[in-house]
Formats: structure tokens, sequence, C-alpha cells
């Protein structure tokens, strides 16, 4: 379980988050909505540790991960995180930026090139092990980066806007695919967006975030017939 | 927009007027056979002698570019991503030793090995001392080019291994990759600047091409033998301006805007003590040791009072024709940096682009000879008895640092911008001056200072072609020192410093404000 408490933080003197408190339970999938500019991606920033919040505490499994006086590296936090730009590194193939995750959990060499076929083979991408980032079309992308960011076996998988770039058809395959890799993973997972569709698909739950406060945190079907304000109505269009 | 045709006239032109004409002309000047024989008769480029030469020119080169990686990039690196103690400080004192011209660097360390003697571990008049010296002088250039490859690089994607891996494995499988194509195009340049220098291996009297070309010229007036000579080093060089070219392809040299603030910094722990005593060490050096040794040297303030009454005047004149040469080759700059980034044929783009970089490649020396040739006669003396004389110096030398400057600040502004404008006006002189120049402030400023610092510490060409009765301050400094007028040359190498720093600071202040305009924040 991933636990906020009362995370504020502030970039320059302006409120990006505050008192936001949320849980996440493993198996889960947490929409996290919110217009642009309403801390959407520092939230799941804080998380992964790579802000520290001024106010509040993160903990996951129970583990106090980060407070204002310390913090746990990103790498020890059993996360994996979908950039909203992806953040592929252009310097490797897809092969290699499996291996270079997979390095972390794994020692002998077999096993890495077994694992990197079977994830290469889980987001259809088998032909192109040897692509570079630039060569790949945008869902292709899209699914390399869920493949590093499974490569970890992470507990839970924050996700940033992961589906917004892409046309519908695209968008539809990978809302699926999404589904199949979570009933086998049962990763906990939150999910950004401002797109009611893919909300509608994948979420348990949502939390609606405005200007930095968290407005709505409910069960999905408990929101859609009572979105509760004007705000969440128009996010979700109901 | 597509340049109007009297631009590539323009620009073409004035190139082939101030920069080419030199060069071509100690060229051909081996095509007459006379030259050729004539050159062989003192000269054979592979004689014992030349190994000898070659050997240095290549040592000197390569060490410098070897000391300066080993010192640039890890500096870079601490001084941006980790929380290193006093880091802001750090970085604008590691700044400072490129802005001493390299021979006020080799006149300290002369001087220090005379004081220290035998308890300076290092000879300071060999290889070695030359390399030494380069590496303090040039570093902080390939630290530079290291800064901003760092801060072009997305930050999420260090991040994103960091969800995986510590900082150090980041750092070796993901930032430094990233990194190397701007490292790398550091330490070409700074092979580059070692192999052509003239002025640190000549005051530490090591032999190496550019000495021996002057040599040939002004003590054997065989100029041909002078241009055999060149040719080497000139093949070596521009070869390697190639391999930059495509190692940067595509990339701009000076990231403008800067990078996002950096979130996380890597938190170096017990490891801060040992980077900051190294990095003192660094500033000691290339900082520390001169201002000290100098400031020992020139003595009381009278001493000071002295040199600037007898000196005043050429300081203004150094700093009236350094400005007339900074502005001169900033037009010329801007004309070719339009038509390398906007122009539609491929095949143009490239022939104006190598052109421009070409320079780089030619020595001051012979650079100093081929002006020498083309302009010393009756018909020209008013250039050759002039101030024009050495404003062409410093344009053909730095030419191809404006054009780089504003090139890599060109290539940012999208040409949709300026296809909007002409949706509005059909000039293309009014675009320009309305939209582009505006835009290209900050490549401007940043390539205007360039050529002034250079220019205003210039002394390879400047030594051969400057006319009589108009010497600047680096003339003035190495015919004082071989006077042996130790104070005075002392004293006056601080003043050189002072301008160049107070011109450093200028420069700071005017590219912030302009950045910030351009980019809106
Ligand atoms: N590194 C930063 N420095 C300064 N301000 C920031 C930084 N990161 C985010 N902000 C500010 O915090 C607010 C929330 O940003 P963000 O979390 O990116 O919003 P969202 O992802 O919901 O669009 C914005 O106003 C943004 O300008
Ligand atoms: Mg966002």
């Amino acid at each position: 379980m991933i636990v906020l408490d009362g995370i504020g933080k502030r970039f320059g003197g302006k409120e990006s988050l505050s008192g936001v408190s949320l849980q996440v339970a493993p198996g889960e999938i947490l929409a996290v909505m919110g217009p642009s500019g309403s801390g959407k991606t520092t939230l799941l920033r804080i998380v992964a540790g790579f802000e520290s919040p001024d106010e509040g505490s993160v903990s996951i499994d129970g583990v106090e991960a980060t407070s204002p006086e310390k913090s746990l590296p990103p790498h020890s936090r059993k996360i994996s995180m979908i950039f909203q730009d992806l953040a592929l590194w252009p310097h490797m193939t897809a092969s290699e930026q499996l291996r270079f995750v997979l390095k972390k959990r794994m020692k002998s060499g077999q096993e890495i090139e077994v694992e990197i076929a079977a994830l290469l083979g889980s987001v259809n991408l088998h032909d192109y092990a040897r692509r570079y980032p630039h060569q790949l079309s945008g869902g292709e992308r899209q699914r390399l980066a869920m493949a590093r960011a499974l490569a970890a076996k992470p507990a839970y998988l924050l996700m940033d806007e992961p589906l917004s770039s892409l046309d519908p058809i695209v968008k539809d395959e990978l809302e699926k695919m999404i589904l199949d890799i979570q009933s086998v993973a049962r990763m906990g997972i939150i999910y950004v967006t401002h797109n009611s569709d893919e909300v509608h698909a994948l979420a348990d739950r949502v939390a609606i975030l405005d200007r930095g406060r968290l407005v709505r945190d409910e069960r999905k079907d408990v929101l859609l017939t009572d979105p509760g304000c004007e705000l969440a109505r128009r996010l979700l269009r109901v | 927009m597509k340049p109007p045709r009297f631009l590539y006239c323009i620009a073409t032109a004035l190139f082939v007027l101030v920069v080419l004409t030199p060069i071509l002309y100690m060229l051909l000047s081996l095509l007459n056979t006379d030259g050729v024989g004539g050159a062989l008769n003192h000269i054979s480029l592979f004689d014992r002698r030349q190994i000898g030469l070659a050997g240095n020119s290549l040592g000197t080169a390569l060490g410098a570019t070897a000391g300066c990686l080993l010192i640039g990039p890890p500096l870079a690196y601490f001084l941006l991503r980790t929380n290193l103690w006093g880091k802001n400080v750090l970085k604008v004192l590691c700044l400072v030793p490129m802005l001493i011209p390299p021979y006020v660097h080799a006149i300290v360390w002369n001087d220090v090995s005379r004081t220290l003697g035998d308890w300076l571990p290092l000879d300071v008049h060999s290889v070695w001392g030359v390399i030494f010296v380069l590496t303090l002088a040039y570093f902080p250039f390939v630290m530079l080019m290291a800064l901003s490859g760092l801060e072009s690089i997305d930050r999420n994607m260090e991040e994103a291994s960091l969800l995986h891996h510590g900082e150090w494995a980041t750092l070796r499988r993901v930032t430094l990759p990233l990194a190397t194509p701007h490292i790398l195009s550091g330490a070409v340049f700074v092979f580059i600047f070692a192999i052509t220098d003239f002025s640190v291996p000549d005051i530490l009297r090591v032999r190496v091409y550019p000495v021996e070309i002057f040599v040939q010229f002004s003590a054997f007036y065989n100029e041909a033998g002078a241009m055999m000579l060149s040719l080497p080093l000139m093949a070596i060089t521009f070869l390697l301006v190639l391999v930059q070219r495509r190692i940067l392809k595509d990339r701009s040299y000076v990231n403008m805007y800067g990078g996002r603030s950096n979130a996380s910094h890597h938190r170096l722990g017990r490891w801060n003590v040992c980077v900051f005593m190294l990095a003192l060490v660094v500033v000691g050096l290339s900082v520390a040791t001169p201002i000290w040794d100098l400031m020992e040297r020139a003595g009381a303030l009278s001493n000071y009072i002295r040199v600037l009454k007898t000196s005043y005047s050429q300081i203004l004149y150094s700093l009236f024709v350094s400005s007339i040469g900074a502005a001169a080759t900033l037009f010329l700059g801007l004309l070719l940096a339009i038509v390398i980034e906007r122009s539609r044929s491929e095949k143009v783009k490239s022939i104006f682009l190598y052109a421009a970089i070409a320079p780089l490649a030619v020595p001051a020396t012979t650079l100093g000879i081929g002006m020498i040739r083309v302009w010393n006669r009756p018909a020209t003396d008013f250039v050759f008895e002039s101030t024009w004389v050495t404003v062409f110096g410093y344009v053909a030398r730095f030419l191809p640092f404006a054009v780089m400057a504003i090139a890599s600040n060109l290539k940012q502004i999208s040409p949709r911008i300026e296809e909007a404008a002409a949706l509005a006006t059909p000039h293309w002189l009014r675009v320009l001056w309305r939209i582009v120049l505006p835009l290209l402030s900050p490549g401007l400023t940043v390539g205007f200072f360039v050529v002034l610092i250079l220019s205003f510490g210039e002394i390879g060409t400047t030594l051969l072609v400057i006319p009589p009765g108009r010497e600047t301050i680096p003339i003035k400094i190495y015919n004082l020192m071989h006077y042996g007028a130790n104070s005075m040359v002392a004293a006056l190498s601080l003043m050189l410093i002072v301008i160049i720093l107070a011109l450093a600071g200028l420069f700071s202040a005017v590219y912030g404000r302009l950045s910030e305009r351009v980019s809106g924040r």
C-alpha cells in the first residue's frame, strides 16, 4: 500500500500541492485527474522520490519513504514510472534498455536474455529488439516504455498521461494491453490522465486534483453516479 | 524565408577578401616550382628534425587534450549535478583560467620554475611543461562544453534510470553517453587550439610547428619553407574539424536557454571533502598561482601607475581595435550563418559551412605570413599600414567562433517564425531586422564577446602583421618580455587580465538579460 499523508509542495513560493492524502492498494488502479497545472506530475514525482515534499510523508508498504527530513532513493522504492514524454534512452536499442533495467534484479546473462524476449513478447515488440527509439512509431515507443517499466517487476507503477499523444485505435489496443498485464502482475497503479475514456476503461478509483488540492477521492462507480462537483462532472463528462 | 541573392554575394566577397586570399595565396605559392624547390633546399618534411617537430606538436596537443578531458567533464558533473560545497563560487572560478591568455599562464609558470628551481617536480621547458600550461589554460573550455551537454539532457532520462539504479550507474550508462558528443567536440577544439598555439611553446622554448613556422619566416625569410611546415598541421587540423562536425551533427554548441531546474541532486556524502579539495587544487594552479605570482612580481603600486602612464594609449587602442574586429567578425559571421542555416540547397550550406570553419585549421603564424604577402604592396599599403590589417587578422582568425555561436542560435529559431512574418511583409530585410535579429541577440552577444576577448589577447598573427606604432597590449607584453622588463610585464599582464574579466562580467550581465527576454521567462 502506498500511503500519502498531507503532502504539500511549493515551487518558489507558489503552492503546487497542499494537504494531499491518498492511498493506493496493491492490484488497484487509481486514476488521478485534473486540469493541466493542477499538480498531477508533481504528485507522481514525489511518490517516486524525485522531489521531496515540503510537508507530509509518503510510505510504501509500511516503509517510510519520504518525509521532509529524509528520503529513500528512487531505486529502493519498488516503483516504476512511465514518464509523460517516455524518456526512452536515445542511445540504447530496445533490448539494451531492458537489459540495463534487468541487471538490477538478475545476475545470469542467459536469464536476462530470456526475460528480455518475454518482456518484448508481452508488449508485441518481438521483432524490434535491435531498434533504437527513433526507429519506432509512437505506439511502439509507448509499449517499449511499458516493457521497460515492467522489467523491474515493480510493486507499484506510476503512469503520467501515458496515452495522451496516441490515435484512438492505438489507444484502444494499449488500454487492453494494460488490463491484460495488470490481470497477471497485480500492481498498484497510479494513472494520471485528463481523458475520461481512459478512466472509464481502466480505473478502479478516481482522485481529482484542483490547483493542488484533492477535491474528490472515490470509487469510480460512485463518482460516475454522483460527481459531486462541477470540475469532476466536466472531467468525467457525466 | 529564403535569403536574397545579394546576401550570398556580399558574404562571399568579404570572406574571399579577408579570409581566403591570404590562405590561398600561401597555398598557391607552393605550386610555384621555385617555391617548392626553395622550400626543399631548407626543409624536408621527413628528416629527423622534422620528425622531432611532429612528435613535439602531436605530443603537446594530445597531452593537453587528455589533461583537459581528465579535469573538465568531472568538474562539470560535480558543479551541475551534485551538492558539492561552494559549487556556485567554484563554477565562476573555474571559468577564469580560460580568460587568462595562454601566454600569461606560460609567463607565470616560467617564472614559478625560476623561483622554485628544483622544488617544482616538473620541467616547464619541456613537452610536459607545455602540456601542463595548455591544460590549465584550456580545461575550462571542455568543462563548458560538458556543462552544456549536461544541461541539454532531458532530466527524465536520468530519472528513468534512477528508478532502478543508483547515481553512479546512472552517470556511467545514461548521463555520460548522452553528454559524450559535447565533451568530444570540446576535446577536438582543445586539440586544435593546442596544436596551432604559438605563444606557449615559444615562451617555454619547445620546438613545435607554429614556432618553427615563425622562425623560418622571420629569421630565414624562408616563406616557402614556412608554408611547407604549415601543410601537415593544416591537414591534421582540417581533418579534425570535419570529425568534429560529424560528432556534433545537428546538435547546437551552446544550449541557449538552459535546462530545467534540477530537482534532485547527487548527494556526495563523505566524498564531498575529497572533490572539494581537488577542485581547490585546480583553482589554485590555474587562478591563484597566476594572480599571486604576477602581483608578487609587479611589486609596488607605483609600478602599476608607471605602466598605466606608459601604456594607457595601447590599452585604449587594443580595446578599440578588438571591438572593431569583433563587430566586423560578427557582421560577416551573421551573413555566413544565415546562408548556412537558411539556404535551401544542401550543397551551398555545406560549402559555406566548411569554408567558414576552415580558418580554425590555419596556424596563426601562417595566417600572418599570408596576410603580409597579400597586403604588403604599394597598392594596398593603406590597409597594411593601418588599423585595418589588424582588424582583418582578427576576422580571419576568429570568424569560425562567431559563425558557430550565431548558427547554433539560428538553428533553434523555427523557420516557421520567419514564415509567419513573411506573410506580413514581403521585405526580407524587414523580417531580419524585426524578427530574426531580436531572437538572435543571445547568439550575437556570445559571438561578439567571444571574438572580443580572443582578439584582445591575440598574439600569433598580430605579432607578424602589426604596423609600427600600433602596438596592442599582448604585443607590448611580448616585447617587454624580451627586454627582461619583469615587473612591467607582470603589471601589464595583470591589467590585461582585469580588463578581460571586466569584459566577461559585462558579457554575462548582457547575456543574462537578453536570453531572459528572448525566452520569455
Ligand atoms: N520544477 C518546477 N519548478 C517550478 N515550478 C514547477 C516545477 N514543477 C512543477 N511546477 C509547477 O507546479 C504546478 C503543477 O505542475 P505539474 O505537476 O506539472 O502539473 P500537471 O502535471 O497537473 O499539469 C505548475 O504550476 C507548475 O508550473
Ligand atoms: Mg503533467
